[in-house]
Parts: structure tokens; sequence; C-alpha cells
């Protein structure tokens, strides 16, 4: 009935760490369609602005509503944040478990 | 009294196996799970929205009866009509607030916009206010598909699109 806490502890960091290794290149890509995203949709408004097809009243309604999708940008960040820290700690207790059960002699499957 | 040692032992272990089986097969769930269905359909609202400005861009012009509102009021409904269900299902999942509130712009993007086309510029619209309207609902779908495709990070679940 061994139980190597310094062991299991650094199994856990590791896996934590290469989980959230492996996630960051893939939230990096999503940052970056946004800001693309973001840079195409400010260029159209600047076209329509310099061409003077839009008023005022029709620019603030635009910037109004690239307050909103700066909102869901956000959001969809904060989803991808948790996303993370979930596997993260899913992965860390898996480990932690796998190693307790090992100790008690208990096969899991 | 070596027996009695003996039988705490065996009590001891029972009730450390018994901890250990109901904790082993808890999760932290901090946001709702994917779902490949969902997906699916902010995917095919999506290009339905690309495919009805785009189309509307290129087969009408500014200020002519072609692009009345009238002539789009269906396709308009049909829209909604995806994007309140894609907000009803998401209103139903735990631990979803997120998702939630990305829906709920969206659609609410989608009223003001056909509130534009319908009120404004006797019934229609200018080319670079669909350039626009296209792309500020496709940087919001964008966001929904993003919030949805994120909770498969840091699984073993494959990434399906916009890699």
């Amino acid at each position: 009935m061994a139980f190597d806490i310094s062991a299991t502890f650094q199994s856990m960091e590791s896996a934590v760490q290469s989980t959230v290794t492996t996630a960051w290149p893939q939230a990096q890509a999503i940052w970056l369609q946004f800001a693309q995203t973001n840079k195409d949709i400010l260029q159209d408004i600047a076209m329509a602005t310099i061409s003077g097809g839009m008023t005022t009243e029709q620019l603030q309604s635009y910037l109004a509503d690239m307050k909103t999708t700066l909102q869901t940008q956000l959001l969809a960040s904060e989803i991808m944040a948790l996303a993370v820290a979930q596997a993260a700690a899913n992965v860390a207790l898996d480990i932690f478990w796998a190693a307790v059960n090992k100790a008690i002699g208990l096969k899991t499957t | 009294m070596n027996k009695m040692i003996i039988q705490k032992q065996k009590i001891a272990l029972l009730l450390l196996t018994v901890f250990t089986l109901s904790f082993s097969a808890c999760k932290v769930q901090l946001i709702s799970a994917y779902d490949a269905n969902i997906h699916t359909q902010i995917l095919t609202t999506t290009t339905n929205i690309d495919s009805f400005y785009t189309q509307m861009l290129a087969t009408t012009k500014a200020d002519s009866a072609n692009r009345a509102y009238t002539n789009f009021a269906s396709a308009y409904a049909a829209i909604e009509v995806q994007l309140r269900s894609l907000y009803n299902l998401n209103c139903t999942r735990a631990k979803n607030a997120q998702q939630d509130t990305i829906c709920k712009l969206t659609l609410a993007q989608w009223v003001k916009y056909e509130a534009m086309h319908k009120g404004t510029g006797n019934g229609t619209l200018k080319d670079f206010q669909i350039t626009l309207n296209r792309d500020f609902m496709l940087a919001k779908m964008q966001a929904m598909e993003v919030s949805e495709r994120a909770k498969t990070l840091g699984t073993n679940q494959a990434n399906t699109t916009n890699q």
C-alpha cells in the first residue's frame, strides 16, 4: 500500500502542462481568426465612411455592433479558457485517482 | 487484540475503497459538454446567412425594386427561426451562460438588421450595408461556432472545422 505523493504530484503537474501546451496553439489560432475578422470589418467600415455612403448615425450603429461582436469574442475566449482548465483538472484528477487505486490495490478501468 | 486491529484495518481499507470508487468517477465540469448536433446546426445557419447576403449583393442593385424587403421577408424569417432555435437549445444547457449570451446577441443583431432593411431607404439597403451586415453576422456566428468547438480543447476529440 505505497503511495508516493511526490511522484503523483509530479505526474499530475506534467499532465496539466501537457494539456495546456497542446491546447495553446489551437487557442492562439482562434484568436488570430478573431483578429482577422475584426480587421476586415473595420476596413469595410472605413471604406464605407471614406466613400461617403455612410451617415454618422449609421456609423454609430455599426460601432455599437462592433462592441457586441467584441463581447461575443471575449465570451468565446472565456469558454476556451474554461475548457482548457477543465481538461487539465480532469487529467490531473485521473492521475491522482489512478495512483490511489494502485496504492490500495484496486483495479479500475 | 491482534484480531481487533486486523478487523479495524479491514474496515479502514473497505472505507477507503468505497471512498475511492465514489470519487474516482468524479469529473470537474466548468462548461457544458460538446454537442456535435448543435455544432452542425451553427455551421448550417452560418452558411445560410452568408448565402442570404451574398446572393442579395450579387443578384440585386441598390435602390432597385428587386432589393425591397418584401422579396426577402421569408428568408429573414427562416434564418430568425434557426437562430432562435440555437438560442433555445443553448438556454437549456447547464453551465452554458457564455454561449447563451452569444446566441442572444446574435439573434438581437439579426432582428436589428431585418428592421434596418424593412424600415430604412424605402425598404432597400445600400451595398455597404449588406457587406457590413454580413460581416457582423458572420463574426458573431464565428464566435458562436468557436464557443462550441472550444469545448473539445484539451481533450482528444478531433477539431473538425476552421483549422
